[in-house]
């Protein structure tokens, strides 16, 4: 076992620690969308699970990144796209509903026309996913700031949630933007982001367990 | 090709770090001017509060007041008119009419005064320092005892709100050491020092031991007002050396 299959192995026990601890939690916040929290970490921690055991007894109809790109990081997308619809203000139907089109038309080009085929970034639908997010994100905190709930910022679920999901995924994104050429030509900084990108992702899933214990509902 | 990857991945970097930085200092500007919004309009609210309870406390005593003045005051002066019209034969009965209309009389006074306290016209008009020292009079009149007012200014530039309170607060003072204390002397000083209005209210009666002595109905209220304007409140106070409030408020 490598130190990469350390950090592998301590990322997927975070994430089932989160995913067990929020199931525990989860009567005292099933009044709200938030009560589905359970259910999005429960969902990591067993594709990861999965994906684990994909990498040691690979299948010849599933590859492990096909596995990630067109399973693990839609049903992640969706749920996150499903909260911040949730806490959106204005509900606006169109947005989500586009939003959700150009991720899904995202997977299919990576799905048809990008598979096989290596670039600068990890996965085309992937890179989508997460510019979609953060846009998202930003609108959130765009509506979030010039408001009165800005005020009581400590208590929210909705602020925390959606800072811990654009510290991981706006940080991570210029490393997984070029994460193949990293690897190929810059292995010395592919590796120090590696560590930071899982490392990030392990405080991450435990963060949600402190946000969803002590935060309020809205 | 190495090069432009380079700079993808500096461009990307960096723009991630501004987005962050500028969402920090977006949060924190936001967080800074909402908060102060919001402690103004919690002070407007709380100052319109104020001015709400205290006008709707003035009209109650008004019409407590004015009720006493016309309708019990009324009865009172017609009850003391019968039993002067009273006459019997008998001298022992003739002296216990008289006496019971001394009673009403002594009531109706009694009656009045607290009715013209209660009403107060002058409390609308007249400024603090003419309120106290016809207070003073007032107190003095009765010849039991002495209240002096000491001053550094003719009067007070208040607004109705601020005056209202500290006149019903001094009041209050003046009350407990009339009632509770036993006192002859009490003495009122008003001092303003640049926009610090100091006053500080002595008397010396029994004085009461702090610590042992639960707040009354007066004292709290006398606590509360000086809340209401924000005002340093302290009350000193020994067993037979007497009571003295201190009261320090800022002037606008």
């Amino acid at each position: 076992m490598d130190k990469y299959d350390v950090m592998r192995w301590i990322s997927k026990a975070c994430v089932s620690i989160a995913a067990v601890s929020c199931i525990f939690i989860w009567p005292a916040r099933r009044t709200s969308h938030w009560k589905l929290i359970p259910a999005y970490i429960l969902f990591v921690a067993v594709t990861e699970w999965i994906g684990y055991y994909l990498r040691i007894h690979p299948v010849a109809f599933l590859q492990n990144p096909d596995y990630y790109s067109f399973i693990v990081h839609p049903g992640i997308f969706f749920f996150i796209y499903f909260f911040l619809y949730h806490i959106d203000e204005k509900k606006n139907n169109m947005l989500f509903t586009g939003i959700s089109f150009i991720y899904i038309s995202s997977c299919i080009t990576d799905f048809i026309f990008l598979s096989g085929k290596s670039f600068w970034f990890m996965s085309f639908s992937y890179m989508i996913g997460v510019v979609l997010m953060i846009t998202l994100l930003i609108r959130f905190y765009y509506g979030f700031f010039f408001s009165d709930r800005i005020l009581s910022f400590r208590q929210s679920v909705s602020f925390w949630m959606c800072t811990v999901w654009f510290v991981y995924y706006a940080g991570t994104f210029p490393f997984f933007a070029l994460r193949n050429t990293l690897v190929a030509k810059y292995y010395s900084v592919f590796d120090v982001y590696w560590f930071i990108q899982i490392t990030a992702n392990c405080l991450m899933y435990v963060s949600i367990i402190f946000i969803f214990k002590w935060a309020k509902q809205r | 090709m190495g090069q432009t990857e380079i700079i993808i991945f500096i461009i990307l970097t960096s723009l991630i770090v501004t987005i962050f930085l500028m969402g920090i200092f977006l949060f924190a500007f936001q967080y800074r001017r909402k908060r102060k919004d919001h402690l103004n309009e919690k002070n407007d609210l709380n100052e319109l509060h104020q001015q709400e309870l205290l006008s709707s406390q003035q009209q109650t005593m008004q019409h407590i007041g004015t009720e006493i003045h016309d309708s019990v005051g009324q009865k009172l002066t017609l009850a003391s008119l019968y039993s002067k019209q009273l006459s019997v034969n008998t001298p022992d009965l003739e002296k216990k009419i008289t006496s019971i209309g001394n009673i009403i009389d002594e009531s109706l006074t009694e009656l009045r005064q607290m009715s013209k306290t209660l009403t107060n016209p002058e409390l609308a008009n007249a400024g603090l320092i003419t309120l106290l020292k016809e207070e003073a009079k007032r107190v003095n009149a009765t010849g039991l005892y002495r209240l002096t007012l000491k001053t550094n200014v003719p009067e007070l530039n208040l607004s109705q709100n601020s005056k209202n309170i500290l006149f019903r607060l001094l009041q209050e003072f003046i009350q407990n050491s009339l009632k509770h204390s036993g006192c002859r002397k009490i003495e009122i000083n008003i001092a303003i020092a640049s926009t610090l209005l100091s006053i500080n209210a002595s008397d010396d009666g029994s004085g009461f031991d702090t610590n042992q002595l639960s707040e009354g109905i007066g004292l709290q209220n006398m606590k509360r007002r000086a809340q209401q304007l924000k005002a340093t409140y302290e009350l000193k106070s020994q067993q037979e050396k007497g009571t003295l409030m201190n009261l320090q408020f800022q002037l606008n």
